[in-house]
């Protein structure tokens, strides 16, 4: 962890819990693990001080805690909820984005409370679990808010929601937790991974229980039984799993199959132990709620990080296929990305999975099959606007192509038939194919482009059939772009054509995409142009870079020693005799994207770090104003108390502060795409 | 003497003919020693033209992304879990007395002092229920005194608190006071806080003052009490907020 980070973190309790959190929390992230005795040692804190100060940390999961057999707690600080913090805003907008209004307040609530039972959440929105739905009691009216001094301004969430019910709050509940941005907490959630796992082992029966023909043998069945126990904290037991596992594994999945897995699920948690059985279908249909339905008041909910980040990056994906195609493209992708989100538990899941090739695997993976999106998607018309046609029998991309590419991708093509991996040329036939076969009343005559291999696409052409072959042609083109968004399945005699996303390659692609794009905006044209050569060809001599990137010697010499400078380049020394003379050495530069992107990451929290203390300073700067516009008296009264000049400086602070917390937001983006996605 | 001296002179810097080579006793020098050095190139700036680069103007997303963030920070400090420190706090053994640390300009008690927001140097953890399992057992009795150490459920005594979420507050609290602060006020008082310049004590003097102040008595801000925001914004940039 480096001291960017750490600061970072520190920053961001100091900034929402105050200085006796943050004065802890710094000294568990510097000093490691510490039990309460330590800490009082390192922070000079009185005792009474130290056991408040952790109780805030551990409710607001900002610590792991782990008692050791010899009944001594130790504390360890949780940096991803820390640095989460900076996310607080994103996570309550997307709550609302997706789930509505009342589901952000909640979302909001529960970062304020840290982890929550159900039923204590039910009472503090002033319900009673036993009150009845239409109890006038029930419903709690808004209080008018406040003051647009004191950073109420904000006050829209709560707007519409003047009277919330107890349905409706178990409905929110329930949505999240569907939607996966909240889940139940466990005591695995508050220990670190090495004690998680301490702890499986304690669970999980010695290996002598395992009757494996050989130790070897016996010590693999343990370790796979210790990451079944794991994994059973982190998602639910295994009896949920199990159930889950058919979606996550998206062999036989349906749409109708998934809802009532979900829904199945679903009752599970809902339901207090001794509930009624209700069936599943009745436990998704029914919009209004009865007491059965609601969760049961012990469950303890906490923010789901993981999900978040899933949201996030669907997020950031959209915008991304947004600023390389289209607008509607990217609405498309949108769906594409909803309707897989809801199997995604977290972001790096896949990539614990030893490499999945890019063969038949990767119909392990969830997919999407077109015509559930046909159906999802309504708008036509402006899906065949943003589309341009060919004219006449142009349309072959291939022959466009550089003769080299061309071959090189029949190549790719006899190698794979059945899968397209994510590359322009088969994708593009089978485009026209598509067209050429769905669009009899454009009457273009591609017969010639007709290939056995597509004719499979058969479906019951029904007048929706335009808007499938827009739809279609829409992922098709996501496809084949560079950064490969999807990864297109073709129909097979079982199996729909299916569409999914291999996230590892995309993501890499994604990143390498960010760094060039920084490399360029900090160094110029030329020196992107450099970085990309070397990470196409590998470790370049200097000489063959010359003539490679078509620039003169003298002028490629500063760019590389500037990029060598700042890291992002890198470059080999390789003697050729023993003498290790430098004129007998050769020179060779090269670019290692990971490095790169390590020491982005770095620079990135370290710029993060900066606009915190700004932050700070420009706090100061008007720190008597701010406090004056605290006073109770002020709140609410701000023209008759505050002078103009207060007034203005207030007001310039709100834009200051909005425009550092921006500029936070937009590096934590990028921070997402370096490290979280 | 002079003739050797003009011998030296002489041959000193030599142009030999190929190229623009120049020797010194057969050694190459580095440089052009008949150089026009009148018009040298000039050091590199120390200060070279530098164009600031701008962000680009926040969208209307993030503006709402941040609204969203402040006030969910707005409630967490104005929650009974935030804590200032600040100046006054005893950190470190020796800790600095609160004479050595006073301010004269600003730490003068003041009569709008009654009004300013009040900070915990503690937070105040018996406010809601707690789900005593997440927690480490050494930390039970903090959380809330009356806990056994049972299970980790709540048990029946600490039923009767419930989660305060801003906005959703009883009727009568919100009738009395939107600001929260008067919750503590009312709640049982910390038999351990130690802040000596917070409390009521500080108010009570106030009052006394109110009623037959000397400052008063010298008439000088005569028609304090309404008045004073007119007063203030006719002309008072000095003395920061203290009217009285």
């Amino acid at each position: 962890m480096s001291t960017d980070v750490s600061n970072l973190c520190v920053l961001l309790v100091e900034n929402l819990y105050g200085e006796l959190t943050s004065r802890i929390f710094r000294f568990l992230l510097r000093d490691g693990r510490l039990s309460t005795p330590a800490l009082r040692y390192h922070t000079g804190l009185s005792l009474r001080q130290v056991q408040h100060g952790l109780s805030v940390l551990v409710q607001q999961q900002l610590v792991f805690w782990y008692t050791s057999a010899e009944d001594s707690t130790v504390y360890e600080a949780n940096t991803t909820v820390a640095y989460n913090l900076i996310r607080a805003g994103k996570y309550v907008q997307l709550a609302e984005e997706q789930l509505g209004n009342f589901a952000a307040v909640t979302v909001s609530n529960l970062l304020l409370l840290g982890h929550a039972r159900v039923g204590d959440l039910v009472q503090a929105y002033g319900l009673d679990r036993t009150e009845g739905t239409n109890d006038p009691a029930a419903i709690v009216t808004q209080p008018s808010i406040k003051s647009i001094y004191n950073g109420s301004i904000n006050t829209d969430i709560f707007s519409d929601k003047n009277r919330i019910s107890l349905a409706s709050v178990h409905m929110t509940l329930r949505e999240l937790l569907r939607v996966g941005f909240v889940s139940l907490a466990n005591e695995s959630y508050f220990r670190s991974e090495a004690d998680n796992r301490t702890e499986a082992g304690k669970v999980v029966p010695p290996p002598e229980h395992f009757r494996a023909k050989s130790k070897r043998d016996n010590e693999a069945q343990r370790e796979t039984a210790i990451q079944e126990k794991l994994e059973e904290w982190k998602y639910g037991t295994r009896a949920e799993k199990e159930q889950y596992a058919p979606i996550v594994n998206g062999k036989k999945r349906q749409l109708d199959d998934s809802e009532s897995l979900q829904a199945e699920k679903r009752r599970r948690l809902l339901l207090p132990p001794n509930g009624h059985a209700l069936s599943a279908r009745t436990a998704v249909n029914t919009s209004k709620l009865e007491g059965t339905n609601a969760l049961n008041n012990d469950l303890v909910l906490c923010i789901n990080h993981d999900k978040f980040a899933v949201a996030l990056r669907n997020r950031g994906l959209t915008a991304l296929a947004d600023e390389a195609i289209c607008k509607s493209t990217s609405n498309i992708y949108a769906e594409v990305l909803r309707k897989l989100e809801t199997n995604t538990r977290a972001c790096k899941e896949s990539s614990d999975v030893p490499d999945i090739g890019d063969g038949p695997e990767l119909g392990d993976l969830p997919y999407v099959s077109t015509d559930e999106l046909v159906n999802v998607i309504k708008n036509s018309e402006e899906l065949s606007e943003t589309l341009g046609k060919v004219e006449g029998n142009s349309g072959n991309a291939t022959e466009l192509e550089h003769p080299k590419k061309r071959r090189k991708k029949k190549e790719l093509e006899s190698d794979d038939e059945a899968l397209v991996v994510g590359d322009a040329s088969p994708d593009e036939e089978e485009e026209d194919e598509s067209d050429s076969e769905d669009g009899d009343e454009s009457s273009d005559s591609e017969q010639a482009n007709g290939d056995a291999e597509y004719s499979l696409n058969s479906h019951p052409k029904a007048p929706e059939d335009t808007h499938r072959r827009f739809i279609r042609d829409h992922l098709l083109l996501l496809a084949k772009h560079p950064h490969p968004f999807l990864q297109h399945m073709t129909e097979t005699p079982v199996l729909p054509e299916r569409w999914t996303i291999y996230y590892p390659p995309l993501m890499k692609s994604i990143i390498h995409h960010v760094l060039l794009q920084i490399i360029t905006t900090r160094y110029g044209q030329p020196a992107a142009r450099l970085t990309r050569l070397l990470s196409e060809r590998g470790k370049v001599d200097e000489k063959n870079l010359c003539s490679l990137s078509l620039l003169n010697q003298k002028s490629m010499r500063s760019y590389l020693t500037t990029l060598h400078k700042s890291g992002m380049i890198q470059l080999q020394e390789i003697p050729r005799d023993n003498s290790r003379n430098p004129q007998r050495t050769l020179y060779l530069w090269y670019f290692d994207a990971e490095r790169c992107r390590v020491k982005i990451l770095q620079e990135t929290y370290k710029t993060m770090v900066r606009c915190l203390q700004r932050v700070r300073v420009e706090g100061d700067k008007v720190k008597g104003t701010l406090e004056k516009a605290s006073r109770t008296d002020v709140i609410g009264r701000e023209e008759e108390f505050l002078g103009v000049q207060e007034r203005e400086a207030l007001e310039k602070w709100r834009q200051v502060e909005e425009r550092i917390w921006g500029e936070l937001g937009r590096l934590d983006e990028l921070v997402g795409i370096l490290r979280d996605f | 003497m002079p003739p050797s001296a003009k011998a030296r002179q002489g041959p000193r810097v030599k142009k030999e003919g190929k190229g623009d080579l120049y020797r010194i006793g057969g050694v190459d020098i580095p440089y052009d020693p008949e150089l026009e050095l009148d018009n040298k190139p000039k050091p590199t700036p120390l200060f070279p033209e530098y164009k600031v680069p701008t962000a680009r103007p926040l969208t209307a997303r993030e503006k709402d992304q941040i609204a969203k963030f402040r006030s969910l920070r707005d409630s967490i400090h104005n929650g009974p879990l935030y804590t200032v420190l600040g100046d006054n706090a005893r950190v470190g053994k020796s800790g600095n007395k609160p004479a050595a640390s006073f301010n004269p300009f600003e730490g003068m008690p003041k009569y709008s002092q009654r009004y300013t927001k009040k900070r915990r140097t503690i937070p105040k953890l018996d406010t809601r229920p707690y789900v005593l399992k997440f927690f480490p057992r050494e930390l039970w009795s903090t959380l809330d005194p009356t806990a056994t150490e049972t299970n980790g459920v709540i048990d029946s005594s600490t039923k009767g608190k419930s989660l305060q979420i801003p906005g959703y507050e009883k009727f009568n609290d919100i009738d009395a006071d939107m600001s929260g602060d008067e919750g503590e006020e009312k709640g049982p008082k910390d038999p351990d806080e130690d802040d000596p310049l917070e409390g009521e004590e500080v108010d009570d003097e106030f009052d006394d003052d109110d009623d037959g102040g000397d400052y008063n008595a010298e008439q000088y801000f005569d028609d304090g009490g309404d008045d004073a925001g007119d007063d203030y914004d006719g002309g008072g940039d000095d003395g920061g907020g203290d009217y009285f």
